[in-house]
């Protein structure tokens, strides 16, 4: 079993980390150096990669640790689209800014630059990280000019900006898009039923292993269906949300897709206790048979960013620890 | 209290100056001067209910769980480069001193107009720090809501006119309402002094139906973004036009956009959005004695004071113009 971490990392709690924080305070201040901003923000990928690959994780993301938010940054990218009011992501005290579309989204710059290079200089196996199509058109709002007659037809737009940028990834390990809107509390199965076909579209002719990971919900067997039904190679699941997954699993499996098990709790619900590495082998022990462990995953549900950077770092290395001795 | 139409008021915090520094939630020299100082610029502006800019805050949760003894863990993000230290419950709760009663008493000294008492509600200390020792969120939630309530008390028994409760974590949980609203009426029952509750960038629209129900006297809503969207694109205007909050309570519209790098708005801008706000809030006269105006949220995040100050004068011009109109 291979391990993994989602979303951003937390970026402050370390010497190359909190002078980022300042120097970035002083750069909206109007005094700070970009150039600096620029050099900080590279460092400190390399180091929590390093951070992660000490943790044991197997495949690391970048640690995204320039994005504003988690779920709309990608359209920082992208003609067509401006910020508007500052929104909550689902459950949590962390904000996104709701895109707002005024006309044709057009990708205007790549969205994976230097510091996924500086990620790959340190680990080979550095994932590609974006938020999913469908779930950026659930944080969007269509503007009076827009060309889209709904969100579905926004995703759509969103799916073919991810296509232009998958062009320039051939080699990359494993391109992971989050679809928290797919599972998370109000998503409707009438709703999310689009979301086969969008990705079918958005990864036709493409020859990369990719993944699409949920979070933040539980899962109807229609859900799971859905979900199992994906063109990708790894569907991420939130065990940590939905303690009854393993039966429905059970039930459903096996399938010829690897899983993201995300039963290590990111703390986006308050929790901060560590999980007792024995209790979450015999969970994961017993969905062994159904679940191909060598195509997947034991990751955190969501990202560690909900937990301060030395929590985040024990997280890891449970998770770590975890994927080793299972495999062994 | 005696008050004009459309009252004009503010959330809380204010920029700090940059004479006061490390604050961690209790009065000092320097946040006492910077309290002063603000009650004096309020009164100039015309202000009608003050706030004392909360200069002693270092955070509106951490400060409660560091007041109460409980350990703090490091940073995490709310956003971009913005950070919060998340306080860990890891005993019972239990209030042995007062949190916020001195510094309610040191600004409501320094003016006659009445000084909104401003607390931090049961739903957003629960949500906004970890919990490792109640095993339901229901006694977590109804465990701080007897913390605020104690606090309530003792700020009406002060004197207090009116008392804030924020609750920004309204919407997180939103299949949470009931437990959100008991932790609320265990705060504000049988207070005897006009109540507010304070809400902002949530998925209000989740939430909507359930406000008119919320035991306070006032709603005040961070709503700039949604003014500027209009009824047409704005889900939450239209769902206020069908039903508008006025019809069951005050309510207090925010009409200035706090978040940092947003710039001063133009009188014309704030303008319209009062004028919008009027028109999907305020059907009848009635309605409209219900609203006051004020910012979005506390000023604390616009980090500049300058830029803080001309907000605010460009909002009690604003307010001056519709008060002309009216």
């Amino acid at each position: 079993m291979k391990s993994t971490l989602v979303g951003p990392y937390p970026r402050v709690g370390s010497e190359c980390g909190d002078k980022l924080r300042k120097e970035l305070n002083r750069l909206y201040e109007g005094n700070g150096d970009p150039e600096l901003v620029r050099s900080l923000r590279k460092d400190l990928t390399g180091e929590v990669v390093r951070e992660m690959v000490a943790a044991g994780i197997s495949q690391p993301n970048s640690g995204l640790i320039d994005v504003h938010d988690e779920l709309t940054w990608p359209l920082e990218y992208a003609d067509g689209v401006r910020f508007g009011g500052m929104k909550k992501i689902f459950h949590t005290n962390v904000h996104y800014r709701q895109a707002l579309v005024d006309s044709e989204v057009r990708r205007k710059r790549p969205l994976v630059g230097d510091l996924y290079k500086a990620a790959l200089e340190v680990h080979p196996a550095v994932k590609v990280e974006f938020p999913g199509p469908f779930t950026m058109a659930k944080h969007s709002v269509l503007g009076k000019g827009s060309p889209y007659s709904d969100l579905n037809d926004l995703a759509e737009a969103y799916a073919r900006l991810f296509r232009e940028e998958l062009s320039t990834l051939k080699n990359a390990p494993l391109v992971q898009f989050n679809e928290p809107s797919m599972t998370a509390p109000g998503a409707k199965i009438e709703d999310i039923g689009i979301v086969p076909e969008l990705y079918s579209r958005m990864l036709s002719g493409f020859d990369l292993p990719v993944a699409v990971w949920t979070f933040y919900g539980k899962y109807s067997p229609e859900t799971l269906e859905t979900l199992l039904s994906l063109p990708v190679d790894v569907v991420g699941l939130d065990f940590a949300w939905d303690t009854e997954l393993d039966a429905q699993l059970r039930k459903r499996l096996p399938c010829d897709k690897g899983i993201g098990i995300g039963m290590i709790d990111s703390g986006d619900r308050g929790y901060i206790q560590f999980e007792d590495p024995t209790r979450v082998m015999e969970r994961l022990s017993k969905l062994r048979g159904y679940v191909d462990f060598e195509k997947s995953f034991l990751s955190c549900n969501a990202t560690l960013e909900h937990l301060p950077r030395d929590y985040a770092r024990r997280k890891a290395a449970l998770i770590g620890e975890i994927a080793r001795r299972i495999s062994e | 209290m005696k008050l004009p139409l459309l009252p004009t008021t503010s959330v809380g915090s204010f920029p700090k100056p940059s004479y006061v520094t490390g604050a961690k939630g209790r009065l000092d020299d320097n946040s006492r001067r910077a309290t002063r100082e603000f009650i004096e610029r309020q009164e100039a502006l015309g202000i009608d209910v003050l706030v004392d800019g909360e200069f002693y805050r270092g955070d509106m949760a951490t400060d409660y769980y560091r007041a109460l003894g409980f350990p703090v863990a490091d940073w995490t993000r709310s956003y971009d480069n913005r950070f919060w230290r998340k306080g860990i419950v890891d005993k019972p709760l239990r209030r042995t001193d007062p949190i916020q009663l001195e510094q309610f008493k040191y600004a409501q000294s320094l003016t006659e107009k009445p000084v909104k008492a401003i607390l931090t509600g049961p739903t957003t200390l629960a949500n906004w720090g970890f919990n490792s020792h109640y095993k339901t969120r229901e006694e977590l939630v109804l465990s701080w809501a007897d913390i605020v309530r104690e606090e309530a008390l003792a700020l009406a028994k002060a004197g207090a006119r009116c008392i804030q409760v924020d609750e920004p974590a309204v919407a997180e949980r939103y299949w949470e309402t009931d437990l959100f609203r008991d932790g609320l009426r265990r705060v504000t029952e049988g207070l005897g002094v006009y109540t507010i509750t304070h809400v902002c960038y949530g998925e209000f629209p989740l939430v909507y139906p359930n406000m008119p129900n919320l035991p306070v006297d006032q709603i005040d809503i961070e709503l700039s973004s949604e003014l500027d969207l209009g009824l047409e694109r704005s889900k939450l205007l239209r769902l206020m036009k069908e039903d508008p909050l006025t019809k069951y309570k005050d309510m207090a519209p925010g009409v200035i956009d706090v978040r940092p790098g947003v710039g001063v708005e133009d009188v014309e801008t704030v303008v319209r959005r009062i004028n919008t706000a009027l028109e999907v809030l305020a059907p009848t006269d009635e309605a409209l004695r219900r609203i006051w105006i004020d910012p979005d949220c506390g000023f604390r995040t616009t980090k500049s004071p300058t830029i803080a100050y001309e907000k605010m004068e460009v909002m009690m011009e604003a307010v001056k113009q519709v008060r002309e109109r009216l």
